[in-house]
C-alpha cells in the first residue's frame, strides 16, 4: 500500500482498526522517519482515542485511553538489541488488560510471539508505504 | 512548613525536602530545598542503553525507603518532623509512578499529615520558577527528551496548555539526529556542540509547521527531513547539517513561545527540560525581548525537589485535598487544554 500522505495512513488505520482482535501484539517496523508514530496517531484515533500521541521513545511506554481500554504504545529504541524486551516490559500484563500493544523498534518480539501482527512501514526518499509481514496481519 | 516530594515516574527515584518557613511567609515561590536525593537507574541499566519499565519499579521499590532516609538526612529532619507528602500520580511508566505515589501516601497518612498529588509537569515548572517569587502571568516551555510542551500560567496554580510536539519531543529530536550523523545516541549536547561549527545556510532544512500559526509544534518532519537530505548527499558537512538542523528546531520553539508571547501580552517565559541547557536557545531567546526564567542545575532533570516546590505551592493557596489520599497512577495525563487545574481534569475523569 502506498501512503502518498496522511489521509492513507487513516485509512489504513481505519482498516486496522475495525479487524484488530483485543489484548493483540502489533509490531510496526520501518527506520527513522517512516511514519511509525504517525501510524499509531491514526490508530488510536481511529479506536476512539481522544489522546495526544507522541513518541514514547524516551518515556517507553505510552497508554492512551479507548472505549475499549487502552492502547498501549511501547518504543524499544532505547533498549539494547540484547534484552528480552517482553519479559522487561512485563508485556503479557499489558497484552491482558489492553484493547492492543502496538511496538516500534520491537521486531525481537515476533519470534516469541507468533500470533503478532507486524505492519511494515518503508521510506524511499520521501515516498512511503506499508505493507503487512506474510499471516501477520488482517486476513 | 517543611514538605517531602517524590518523583518516580520514570528511571530514576526523586526525594526532596523543602522548607516554606526558610522562605518568605508561606509564599512557596521563595521555598528553600533542604534536602534534593537522585537514585538514577543509569548504572542498573546501563548494559541495557535505558530503562527498563518493570526492573524500573522494583529498582524504585528496593531503594525508596533509603533515598528518603539520605533525604531527611541531609535536612537534618526527622520524619516526624514533616508537615506534608507529596507525590508525582502522572504522567510516566504505570508501575514505577505506582511505587513512588503508594509510598508517599503511606508515609502520610501514618505521620497524619496532607498528602498532595502532582503533576510532573507542574514539577519542573515549579522548580523553573525563582526564589524572590516570579508573580503570573507567564508563558512555560518544557522542553526535555519526552516531553515537549508549552502553557500559560494566566493565575497561580491555573496551567493552561497552549501548545505540544505533535509527535518528537525537541530533546529526542537532536538525539535521533545526532545519531543520524553518527554522533551516537542520546547525543543532543555533541550535535549543539557540532553545529556550533557549521554554517546553517549550507543546507536547506524545511520549517516545521510553516504557516500553520498556532503553538503546537512538530519535529519528526524535521528529522526525516535531515534523513533524506543525508541519504540523497552523503557528503554533506555534519557540522552544517548540524547547524541548519538546530536553527530550524531552535527557531521553532522559539517561534511558539514569542507568538504565544505577543497574542497574550506574557512578557515572562520560564524554560525547563534538557533542551533550557541549548546555547542557541538561551541566546535567541535573549534577544527576543523575553525575560527568561530557567531552573537552578541541579533542578532542571527530574527530581524530588520540585514536587515539593509544587506542592508548596498548591498548600499556599489553600488546603490539600483529602481526594488526593485516593490518587491513582495515571500513565496518560495531559495538562488541562483550558485554563483549569491538572487536579480538575482527573475529577472529570473519575
Amino acid at each position: 500500500m502506498d501512503l502518498p500522505d496522511l489521509a492513507a495512513t487513516r485509512a489504513l488505520a481505519q482498516r486496522t482498526a475495525a479487524v484488530l482482535p483485543r489484548g493483540r501484539l502489533l509490531v510496526v517496523s520501518g527506520p527513522l522517519g517512516a511514519g511509525k508514530t504517525t501510524f499509531v496517531a491514526a490508530l488510536a484515533a481511529a479506536l476512539g482515542s481522544h489522546a495526544d500521541v507522541t513518541s514514547p521513545t524516551y518515556t517507553l511506554v505510552h497508554e492512551y485511553p479507548t472505549p475499549a481500554g487502552p492502547l498501549v504504545h511501547v518504543d524499544a529504541y532505547r533498549l539494547d538489541a540484547s534484552v528480552d524486551v517482553a519479559a522487561a516490559l512485563d508485556l503479557e500484563d499489558y497484552l491482558d488488560r489492553a484493547r492492543a500493544v502496538v511496538v516500534e523498534w520491537g521486531d525481537r518480539l515476533l519470534a516469541s510471539h507468533p500470533e503478532a501482527w507486524h505492519l511494515r512501514l518503508t521510506r524511499d526518499g520521501d515516498r512511503r508505504s506499508a505493507h503487512w509481514a506474510p499471516g501477520r496481519g488482517p486476513a | 512548613m517543611r514538605i517531602l516530594g517524590i518523583d518516580t515516574s520514570c528511571d530514576d527515584t526523586g526525594v526532596g525536602i523543602v522548607d516554606t518557613a526558610a522562605g518568605r511567609g508561606s509564599d512557596a515561590g521563595t521555598a528553600a530545598v533542604l534536602a534534593n536525593v537522585v537514585a538514577s537507574q543509569a548504572a542498573v541499566h546501563a548494559p541495557y542503553g535505558g530503562v527498563l519499565p518493570e526492573q524500573a519499579s522494583r529498582e524504585h521499590l528496593s531503594v525508596i525507603d533509603a533515598v528518603v532516609g539520605r533525604a531527611l538526612e541531609e535536612a537534618g529532619l526527622r520524619a516526624r518532623d514533616l508537615d506534608a507528602v507529596a507525590a508525582t500520580y502522572g504522567p510516566g511508566l504505570a508501575g514505577a509512578l505506582l511505587v513512588g505515589l503508594s509510598y508517599g501516601k503511606g508515609l502520610a497518612w501514618g505521620l497524619g499529615v496532607p498528602f498532595v498529588k502532582v503533576h510532573h509537569l507542574e514539577g519542573h515548572l515549579a522548580a523553573a520558577v525563582p526564589a524572590g517569587g516570579l508573580r503570573p502571568p507567564y508563558l512555560c516551555l518544557i522542553a526535555s527528551g519526552g516531553h515537549t510542551v508549552l502553557f500559560d500560567v494566566p493565575a497561580e496554580g491555573e496551567l493552561r496548555q497552549l501548545g505540544r510536539s505533535l509527535d518528537d519531543a525537541a530533546g529526542e529530536a537532536f538525539d535521533k539526529v545526532a545519531r543520524l550523523l553518527g554522533l551516537g545516541f542520546p547525543g543532543g549536547p555533541a550535535l549543539a556542540a557540532l553545529a556550533a561549527t557549521g554554517d546553517a545556510d549550507a543546507v536547506d532544512l524545511p520549517r516545521p509547521l510553516a504557516g500553520r500559526g498556532g503553538y503546537d509544534l512538530s519535529f519528526s518532519g524535521l528529522k526525516t527531513a535531515v534523513a533524506v537530505r543525508l541519504e540523497k548527499d552523503p557528503g554533506l558537512a555534519p557540522a552544517d547539517v548540524a547547524a541548519a538542523f538546530e536553527r530550524r528546531a531552535i527557531d521553532h520553539l522559539i517561534g511558539a513561545a514569542t507568538r504565544a508571547a505577543r497574542d497574550l501580552d506574557r512578557h515572562d517565559l520560564v524554560v525547563a527540560g534538557g533542551v533550557a541547557a541549548n546555547a542557541r536557545l538561551r541566546g535567541e531567546l535573549g534577544r527576543a525581548g523575553l525575560r527568561v526564567h530557567l531552573p537552578p542545575p541541579g533542578l532542571a532533570t527530574d527530581n524530588g525537589a520540585m514536587i515539593a516546590l509544587a506542592a508548596a505551592r498548591r498548600l499556599a493557596s489553600g488546603p490539600a485535598d483529602p481526594g488526593d489520599l485516593a490518587a491513582d497512577a495515571t500513565p496518560y495525563l495531559p495538562l488541562a487544554a483550558e485554563g483549569t487545574r491538572p487536579r480538575d481534569v482527573t475529577r472529570r475523569e473519575g
